[in-house]
């Protein structure tokens, strides 16, 4: 079973560890191993801690958080030597460095599937951190690392800054997708998407309804053609922003169906592991900004898509 | 009572600007009593005349400020580096200058090795002098074609790996990461770098790399190659200082076999402000061989991996700006936190961009909490103009320059990362010398040999490995600067001067023991003086291998 790789970038401040903190203390049922710079601004609630073992807190949900102590390769091999595999590894990048050179990984070693370079953007200060005289080129390296970027500080600036923002990052970043970071909330969501089991946003944890998250779903039982479907996912608006399937190919033999993931505009297919799906047929679902589909949500993309 | 011994020298030379020179010092408790001739050290009283010197020179015993215990780890795997270098045994590892030859030694390690299984480890590797050839898997697949093979560069930014090990690795023509060298025709052709690509390589075989320098083992290899070369305060710049790590410490040096007091400073960056702490209890178990209190954080990454942040016009060739391992913004809450604490801090900064922003982050902490003779220290610094120089003189700031890298890379520097211009002023140690800023130049080991008398060499002739001279007279100190730079400037860096870095009454019995006087050869021929050994606190520690062989 591979490990889902997170990596989480993103200038100093950001606002990376609330996402950290929501996942690692989230009710998603996922073991989860989050590796961070340092324990300091991550905040997990004691009754939910089951012990600390060096540079590792346990939690009773069984995710575990870890330090790297400024050595990231070091913390990877120790990592390789834990009995416990988990079923996702979210890393945490320093502030400073490109993403997608420790992205790579997940590209590269069969343990792990990368499953996307999220970058947590400070709304308020990333066009002056863009052109600052020492940070500047990092900033735009991490921006172009991500498949999603994660808009934080939007609360510190009014909507007309927020805009422009938007404008500046989709200029910057042509085929990047992004979200706001008031959809924090939905961060298991962004990162874990059930296939069979989508929640509504407003069903996120009994949190405050987040109705300004929408959720769209589509099945068929008819066989799918690969080149279509891919042609179709890539024609996804930006506002969707994660989609999951798992889908039965008409070129693929196999008994077992393909499972498909997109996080921001990354995309990836392999063949679903375990447990055996006994659902016959093909199912996708996708969450993004409300009115970035249409009316009929998923199904036309997915008919498009049929052989 | 206690004992006391006077050793009878050659010459001593003292770095006391009010007795440069003497013939006599008595110890006692460890400590100097006295210096000066034999008749004005009798007035202490009982004592013995220990003459086993009377034909050699003495001067305070040397100090590298800036190294890594990892040197010591390195000594597990087989060095293939390009120049001689002593193991910690003594014995010369002669330099391999052909990669034929790299390979052969290798093909004779992989022969002594039992577990068919095991990885072949080598280290100390450097492509950059073999004329633009170089080094690949078809090369290594001759030492094994079934054993994985890694051989780490000289940076340790970079390897060469066989096809054993890339096989093992999932390494293919369609690994999708950046930093996997290619033949012509697409294949990997084993050299390794980036991160993914060198973990690919570490995660089958190469953990040992990480392993072997927190042992016991390591840090007394670190010592002993220190000791070789002359030096009895070395500076571990840049440790996690786990509690098995200071545990591991505290037992070596405690071990009065052991030759060398070690300064190991803790890693901050990887700490954050949360090491403020840890300092303070790390402190609390200082002795008088091992010494914590310093922090060291990084800033940029290196000139000859690109990676070091470098001002306009940036780097020779056209090759983008390096990276930040802490940008500035974060160095300043690290280095606030520490300074308020009154911890010294040594940064890591190579290209001059990052020693820009060093300057003005401690600038801007000085000006938030002025603290008088905080000496914190910039160390490489080696492309800092002059402007950057009159900054960390009114600021307090100290600096250790990485004169090694004038032989090592001054050559590829010249032609490659900085161009004429930045080449000849690196490493600035006459600029420093000029502008009063305290300095200390230091070989950074295992990343180049540890041997304060080269790395002193190499500030007074400023010659690369090819013959370029890098600068004109006012780039070079004199031999006597340079000596100074390797005792009581390096001393001083490490907040030490005042134990240590000059052989005057009530300072710490730690000599340098050479054949010859320093001041008396060539200064071409400096980093040629024999060491015969060293005297730590008194106690005499003759070099193993060294000149008059023996074992001490």
């Amino acid at each position: 079973m591979t490990i889902a790789l997170t990596v989480i970038g993103g200038f100093l401040g950001a606002g990376k560890t609330t996402l950290l903190n929501r996942v690692l203390q989230g009710r998603h049922g996922r073991r989860v191993m989050v590796l961070v710079n340092d324990f300091g601004s991550i905040n997990i609630d004691a009754e939910l801690i089951a012990g600390r073992q060096g540079r590792t807190l346990e939690l009773k949900n069984g995710c575990a958080c870890c330090t790297v102590g400024g050595d990231l390769m070091a913390a990877l091999l120790d990592l390789q030597r834990r009995p416990d595999r988990p079923d996702d590894l979210i890393i945490e990048a320093s502030g400073v460095s490109d993403p997608m050179r420790i992205a790579e990984i997940g590209l590269a070693d069969p343990d792990y599937r990368l499953n996307a370079v999220v970058v947590v953007v400070d709304a308020e200060r990333v066009r002056a951190l863009a052109a600052d005289r020492y940070m500047g080129d990092t900033v735009l390296r991490q921006l172009a690392a991500a498949d999603l970027l994660v808009l934080g500080k939007l609360d510190l600036i009014d909507e007309a800054q927020g805009d422009a923002v938007r404008a500046w990052l989709k200029a910057t970043v042509p085929h990047v997708r992004m979200v706001p970071s008031r959809y924090g909330a939905v961060a298991e969501e962004i990162l874990f998407l059930d296939a069979d089991h989508p929640k509504t946003a407003d069903h996120v944890h009994g949190h405050a309804p987040h109705a300004d998250f929408a959720t769209w779903s589509a099945e068929t039982s008819r066989p799918i053609d690969r080149g279509r479907f891919a042609e179709a996912m890539a024609a996804l608006p930006p506002g969707v922003v994660r989609a999951k399937g798992v889908l039965r190919f008409a070129d693929d033999d196999s008994t077992r169906p393909a499972v498909f993931h997109m996080v921001g505009r990354r995309m990836s297919i392999e063949p679903l592991a375990e447990p055996a799906d006994t659902q016959p047929g093909s199912r996708l679902v996708a969450i993004g900004i409300p009115g970035a589909l249409g009316p009929d949500g998923l199904w036309p993309l997915l008919n498009e898509a049929l052989r | 009572m206690s004992s006391t011994t006077i050793f009878a020298a050659r010459k001593i030379l003292t770095m006391n600007h009010s007795r440069p020179a003497a013939t006599h010092v008595a110890v006692r408790d460890g400590r100097i009593l006295g210096v000066g001739s034999l008749e004005e050290l009798e007035g202490w009283g009982p004592h013995q005349v220990d003459d086993r010197f009377a034909s050699k020179v003495l001067m305070p015993g040397l100090v590298e400020g800036h190294a890594h215990v990892l040197e010591g780890g390195f000594w597990d795997f087989t060095y293939v580096g390009y120049h001689d270098r002593r193991s910690p045994d003594g014995t010369l590892q002669p330099g391999l200058t052909s990669i034929d030859a790299v390979v052969e030694r290798l093909r004779a390690a992989e022969a002594a090795m039992t577990d068919p299984n095991a990885p072949l480890l080598a280290w100390g590797f450097d492509p950059i002098l073999f004329g633009g050839q170089r080094m690949t898997c078809r090369d290594l697949d001759r030492v094994s074609a079934t054993r994985p093979v890694a051989v780490l560069h000289a940076s340790v930014h970079l390897m060469n790996v066989n096809s054993a090990l890339m096989t093992r690795a999932g390494i293919t023509a369609a690994t999708p990461v950046t930093g996997i060298a290619r033949f012509p025709d697409g294949e990997p052709n084993g050299e390794l770098q980036e991160f993914a690509a060198m973990y690919l390589a570490y995660k089958v075989a190469g953990g040992e790399f990480f392993t072997a320098p927190g042992t016991e083992r390591a840090v007394w290899r670190f010592g002993r190659v220190a000791q070789l070369a002359g030096v009895t305060t070395v500076a571990d710049l840049y440790n996690d200082l786990s509690d098995e790590m200071v545990g591991n410490l505290t037992a070596v040096t405690a071990d009065p076999a052991f030759p060398v007091r070690v300064v190991s400073a803790l890693n901050g960056s990887g700490h954050g402000v949360d090491g403020v702490e840890k300092l303070r209890r790390l402190v609390a178990r200082n002795t008088d061989k091992l010494r914590f209190g310093i922090v060291k954080l990084m800033t940029d990454g290196s000139i000859q991996g690109f990676s070091a942040r470098l001002k306009w016009p940036g780097y020779y060739n056209g090759a983008p700006n390096g990276i930040w391992n802490t940008g500035p913004e974060e160095l300043r809450s690290i280095l606030a936190a520490y300074h308020k604490a009154g911890f010294q801090a040594h940064i890591h900064v190579n290209g001059d961009e990052a020693s820009e922003a060093a300057l003005e982050v401690i600038a801007s902490v000085l000006t938030e909490t002025p603290r008088p003779d905080h000496r914190h220290t910039l160390q490489h610094c080696q492309m800092a103009d002059e402007a950057q120089f009159r900054s960390m003189a009114s600021l307090g700031v100290c600096v250790n320059l990485f004169a090694n890298h004038i032989f090592y890379w001054g050559d590829a520097h010249y032609a490659l990362t900085m161009g004429p211009d930045r080449a000849n002023r690196m490493d600035a140690v006459g600029t420093a010398k000029r502008l009063g800023v305290p300095f200390a130049v230091h070989s950074d080991a295992p990343i180049t040999p540890i041997g304060p008398l080269f790395s002193a060499w190499c500030a007074v002739n400023r010659r690369t490995s090819g013959g370029r001279v890098l600068g004109g007279e006012a780039d070079r100190i004199t031999v006597e600067d340079a000596l100074r730079a390797i005792t009581l400037g390096a001393a001083y860096t490490l907040r030490m001067d005042h134990e240590i870095g000059s052989i005057e009454v009530g300072k710490r019995a730690d000599f340098t023991v050479l054949d010859v006087d320093p001041t008396e050869v060539a200064p071409e021929a400096l980093k040629d003086v024999p060491v015969w050994g060293t005297v730590l606190g008194g106690t005499v520690f003759q070099a193993p291998g060294g000149p008059g062989g023996g074992n001490a």
